[in-house]
């Protein structure tokens, strides 16, 4: 497939949902070459087309489906495809990274993009096959879960190897936490999975054929062979090789990097316990989400237990045991992996739905939720018992799941009597299992990242800072980790300015962040990108176009109201915790967090007190 | 010869903060180096760091040389090299 823009597949499909119409259109080399792809140009194409204020379980909402210029499976980390949309959850700039081969795929058939707006008079399914896009009827598919819905559009297209997107019932239910899935993949976050609901978008199925052509085919083969040879004894490809996100687990507790009791500590001590018994009685075997991985940090795995059985699956990743584990001190890991399946299966982001079982939880002790509220469900901590019958209430709305399918600021505001004390969530996204009082740089992501608190844009800070990796980022200016102490707090801010323009990237360039922990540098990538574009491109270019994606993403979320008040953690975050390793060490907190995020706003160039970039900074960006 | 152990991160707390100088004999290894570690922090580990049963490392912590770890505990070390102790934490 040759085009003029080398290295992409130079094409776009327009979706009007209304008419079941789709239009082809090419892909702009100059908005490539400033925004290269991914959640970059997933945000020129919201800022640019969404009024401020529309409901985003509206029709006037756009869902993006961007893969990035990398998301080729020769590439590192290239089975990648990013989903960008305003978030019903959080009224602001939503996206959800999911890995798998959708994304190359549709590279395959001969798309960078699909932008879909309005709503389906009806439940529709859109196979793209090739340079051909059908609209099927979708109303029989209704009701199945994640699994049951890929089988059969794979049945009914006729060719198994089709890349599926679907939503569970708790999309077609548009619940605020539902995700949308690729197999057994997540696009977890900020409520995705409703905005498929309210467009009546059951599923995306592709398959293609081409293949994209390197601008200097033998550099680029060459590049990336070199690249993949150099992180194969990286520490970190080895230790997510052999042990998986969830092999973090015990030096997280240990660590105080793991929250616990619904945030009341950041360290249980059962860190251990829970990962012998997974590895023993719930591993299968390690392997990768696409065609290519090397690193292969997937688990599959299942539960024997015939109380809790599940068949063999993909899953028991490190955030969602966690949130089914220490979030609501469930000690029985069976009941955490088969909670994390039913999930996938029901199309809920384990994420969110973890903290909103632990938000009744909390609530349930208190007094605030009675046993009559929750349909007779104790909800005392820990009763795993209480699992797949909450998740269901929740995927369908019935009952207390009614309330808890709003995600945990709703559910608050609406329960009053200070429930909101409980709402742990930055923006109105439920917060991730990693804990700022293990280390301060995940304080300042925390507070600023764009789509909320997630788990994806604000490690870089946490993997900084305790992690001590430098990302190949000291030669722009990236202060070495091993002369920075977790808890220090001055100097935060600059630093992670930073490491978000940089790590951002792979959410830009369609790739699995996981590369970049291994070794991959913004430098590795700059080589790889000019091989397969024939750009003259660097590491410091890549790093301005990640200024840019983050200040526009920023510009996004100020129309829609965002400011500097926003700026903040919860409180619970920025006390001692109450119980565990960490209760007596103050020095774990921040204590001079309005000061750190001035420092942040200086050096990003932004306004000290609107929190937004300066006219200044927008015209060095290109963005006035 | 002359090796240096530097651990990093989390293991800080319980190696020290400076980087950690050994005499070893010319044609030790790096299981040589292992047992050295044992012997001397293995049972002040916590156990999800330390197997004192099998007398190695737990989960994924690494001797690393040049970024790379090494795999064969057989590979012979030399004088003056550095070998960085880790624990690969990767979030997500």
């Amino acid at each position: 497939m040759e085009n003029e823009l080398k290295g992409y597949a130079g094409k776009q499909i327009r979706i009007d949902l209304d008419r079941w119409e789709a239009h082809i259109e090419d892909v702009s080399a100059e908005l490539s070459r400033k925004f290269l792809g991914g959640v970059g140009y997933g945000a020129k194409i919201l800022y640019d087309e969404l009024k401020p204020g529309i409901d985003p379980l509206g029709p006037e909402n756009l869902m993006v489906l961007a893969t990035g210029v990398l998301s080729l499976s020769e590439v590192p980390g290239g089975g990648s495809i990013e989903l960008c949309f305003k978030s019903p959850l959080t009224g602001l700039w939503g996206e959800c990274r999911v890995g798998g081969d959708f994304g190359p795929e549709l590279k395959k058939a001969g798309f960078d993009y699909v932008i879909i707006k309005g709503k389906s008079p009806q439940p529709v399914m859109i196979e793209i096959r090739g340079q051909n896009v059908v609209f099927h009827k979708a109303d029989h598919l209704l009701g199945k879960t994640v699994s049951e819905k890929s089988a059969a559009i794979r049945e009914e297209l006729g060719d198994k190897r089709f890349c599926v997107l679907c939503i569970g019932p708790a999309g077609e239910h548009l619940v605020k936490i539902a995700s949308v899935m690729a197999d057994d993949r997540a696009a977890g976050r900020c409520g995705v999975g409703a905005v498929w609901g309210s467009k009546n978008l059951v599923a995306v199925a592709v398959r293609g054929k081409e293949k994209v052509v390197a601008a200097d085919p033998e550099d680029y083969k060459k590049f990336l062979k070199q690249t993949h040879d150099e992180i194969k004894l990286n520490p970190m490809f080895l230790g997510l090789q052999e042990f998986g996100t969830i092999g973090d687990i015990p030096s997280n507790d240990d660590g105080g990097d793991w929250p616990t009791k619904n945030w009341q500590s950041n360290s249980w001590g059962k860190g251990q316990e829970l990962f012998d018994h997974f590895q023993t009685h719930n591993f299968i075997r390690g392997y990768g989400c696409y065609k290519g991985c090397t690193i292969a940090c997937a688990r599959e795995v299942h539960v024997e237990n015939e109380r809790r059985k599940t068949p063999k699956h993909g899953g028991a990743e490190y955030e969602s045991i966690s949130c089914f584990t220490a979030y609501i001190l469930n000690e029985d890991m069976d009941a955490a992996v088969h909670a994390t399946y039913l999930c996938n299966e029901l199309g809920l982001d384990t994420i969110s739905t973890g903290s909103a079982i632990a938000f009744a939880m909390e609530c349930y002790e208190k007094g605030l939720l009675t046993k009559e509220d929750c349909q007779g469900l104790d909800l005392r901590w820990g009763n795993a018992e209480i699992l797949p019958t909450i998740l269901r209430m929740i995927a369908y709305r019935e009952g207390i799941g009614n309330l808890l399918a709003e995600g945990v600021r709703n559910a608050a505001r609406k329960i009053g009597r200070g429930a909101d004390e409980f709402a742990i969530h930055g923006r109105g996204l439920e917060a991730p299992a990693h804990d700022p009082r293990s280390g301060k740089a995940l304080a300042i992501t925390y507070a600023t990242s764009n789509r909320g608190m997630c788990h994806i844009h604000p490690l870089e800070g946490m993997a900084w800072d305790r992690g001590k990796l430098d990302w190949g980022l000291q030669k722009y200016g990236l202060p070495d980790p091993n002369k920075v102490d977790r808890w220090d707090e001055a100097g935060k801010g600059s630093a992670v300015s930073l490491l978000q323009d940089g790590l951002v990237l792979p959410d830009v360039l369609g790739t699995c962040k996981f590369y970049m922990y291994a070794g991959v540098t913004v430098d590795h990538w700059a080589g790889i990108i000019a091989n397969l574009t024939g750009w003259d491109i660097d590491g410091a270019e890549l790093l301005k176009i990640g200024e840019r994606v983050i200040n526009l993403q920023r510009l996004f979320n100020g129309r829609e109201g965002l400011s500097a008040k926003d700026d903040m953690l919860p409180a619970r975050m920025l006390e001692v915790p109450a119980f565990g390793k960490y209760s007596n060490t103050p020095e774990c907190v921040f204590h001079e967090f309005n000061s750190v995020m001035q420092e942040y706003y200086q050096t990003r160039g932004w306004d000290p007190v609107t929190g937004m970039p300066t006219p200044e900074k927008r015209a060095e960006l290109g963005l006035d | 010869m002359r090796i240096i152990l530097k651990p990093i991160g989390d293991l800080r707390d319980y190696f020290g903060r400076e980087p950690l100088e050994f005499e070893l004999p010319e044609n030790a290894t790096a299981k040589d180096l292992l047992t050295i570690i044992g012997e001397g922090w293995g049972p002040k580990l916590p156990a999800y760091l330390w197997d004192v049963q099998k007398g190695a490392f737990r989960g994924a912590v690494y001797l690393v040389v040049d970024n790379k770890v090494i795999q064969d505990l057989n590979t012979p070390l030399h004088d003056g090299i550095e070998v960085v102790l880790l624990k690969a934490l990767s979030g997500g």
